[in-house]
């Protein structure tokens, strides 16, 4: 398939399932596949944990750098499901801080645990952020849609904070990488402050 | 026409645009095209549909043959069926195969060939039970299924070429990650066609909306 063909394939698909441009619509992020794209890209506090796991991934190299932004889709669709069956989890808005403070701290201190410890950690923070996107799930139009959004912008927030994490293969691109994780912990910091 | 005429054309188009209504005719479209862009605005049929795909295209071409073979004739019993009336709620079915068949590509497991035209059998009886037009009758009706049928092969077949062609390992890694999206997205809204309403949490209005039997609205 040649360029030409891709781009109209591309511009045909677009077209199809494009709506009406209206700005300033009231309903705001309610259902469809635009209001779950946006519900991860409109929270700063998911914006630079994902962010965070992108980077750790590259940070860590190998096989990291594609297990952990897998990894957290899967077990915040799990925290997600909790959050549609109504299972309480205490202190969401603390979790969602504290994992951008551990997953900056981890950036910023360049710690490489083994792999499995990775994930464990990334993991155990995507059930907070999955409990939070999960229940709005349930009030959205097209609950498909809506979650196809919200797991294809959690994924490209991570290969962002991967493209950028990639640069850690020069000096100044490490130093620039470690003091991006000081900057998510610090803004961690201030989120806690604001969710206790 | 320049490259910038056919931008502002196409930026155009998207802003103009309504979406597609799914199950009816597309207007300007016809019967048999609308049939035949029919999975592409039914998300759950789409997921399906991308899922088996990715599997078959990271299976290689051994495992295509079978699969291939297993999906035409379960979408062609599964149309056949909607022929002579029916029409089940097949949306659930398909989130929860897509999930699992996410996992599979995740994980990249080697599963049999047998195995393999099974699971794509299932899938395509799946998707032509889930493909019966409404306000569409007669002969229409049958040239809008036909459309269907056409259309859900050249989706699927679409998706293992393109996972063939893959070859490159980051591209390989692209499909175990567009694995895990499929598995997330339908263990989501699996989770919530399962769960019970709370009506006990929302307010009046909502919780008059959570009363009522909770079906999966997927695009309708």
């Amino acid at each position: 398939m040649n360029r030409s063909t891709r781009h109209t394939l591309l511009a045909l698909a677009l077209t199809a399932f494009a709506g009406i441009a209206s700005a300033h619509e009231g309903n705001g992020a309610v259902g469809g596949f635009a209001a779950g794209f946006m519900h991860p890209i409109l929270g700063w506090d998911h914006v630079i944990a994902m962010l965070a796991v992108g980077l750790w991934g590259a940070f860590l190299g190998s096989s990291a750098i594609w297990v952990l932004p897998v990894v957290f889709p899967l077990v915040m669709a799990f925290g997600g499901a909790l959050g549609v069956a109504g299972v309480p989890i205490p202190g969401v808005e603390v979790g969602i801080a504290l994992s951008a403070i551990v997953l900056g701290a981890m950036v910023a201190t360049a710690t490489r645990p083994p792999l499995w410890v990775a994930a464990v950690i990334v993991g155990a923070f995507a059930i907070f952020h999955g409990h939070a996107h999960g229940t709005e799930l349930p009030e959205a139009a097209n609950p498909l849609a809506y979650s196809l959004g919200f797991v294809l912008a959690t994924g490209l927030l991570h290969l962002g904070g991967i493209v950028f994490g990639l640069v850690v293969r020069w000096p100044a691109g490490k130093i620039a990488v470690r003091v991006s994780g000081a900057a998510i912990a610090t803004a961690g910091v201030a989120f806690l402050a604001g969710a206790v | 026409v320049s490259r910038r005429v056919r931008r502002g054309a196409f930026v155009a188009l998207c802003i103009v645009s309504q979406g597609a209504a799914a199950h009816g005719s597309v207007a300007g479209l016809g019967n048999f095209f609308s049939g035949v862009v029919h999975p592409l605005f039914e998300p759950a049929q789409l997921i399906a549909l991308v899922a088996l795909g990715l599997l078959i295209g990271q299976r290689g071409l051994a495992a295509t043959q079978p699969a291939g073979l297993s999906f035409v004739l379960g979408a062609l019993l599964g149309l056949l069926a909607v022929v002579l009336g029916a029409a089940p709620n097949v949306d659930p079915f398909l989130l929860a195969g897509a999930g699992l068949i996410g996992l599979a590509v995740l994980t990249a497991l080697h599963l049999p060939r047998a195995v393999c035209a099974l699971i794509a059998a299932n899938v395509g009886l799946g998707v032509g039970l889930g493909s019966a037009p409404e306000a569409v009758a007669g002969s229409a009706r049958i040239v809008m299924l036909l459309g269907s049928g056409v259309g859900v092969c050249v989706w699927m077949f679409n998706v293992v070429g393109l996972v063939h062609e893959a070859k490159r390992p980051c591209l390989r890694i692209g499909v175990r990650i567009v694995g895990s999206w499929i598995a997330a997205s339908a263990l989501l809204v699996t989770a919530l066609a399962l769960a019970p309403p709370r009506a006990a949490t929302l307010p009046q209005a909502q919780a008059d909306k959570a009363s009522e039997p909770l079906v999966l609205n997927v695009a309708r």
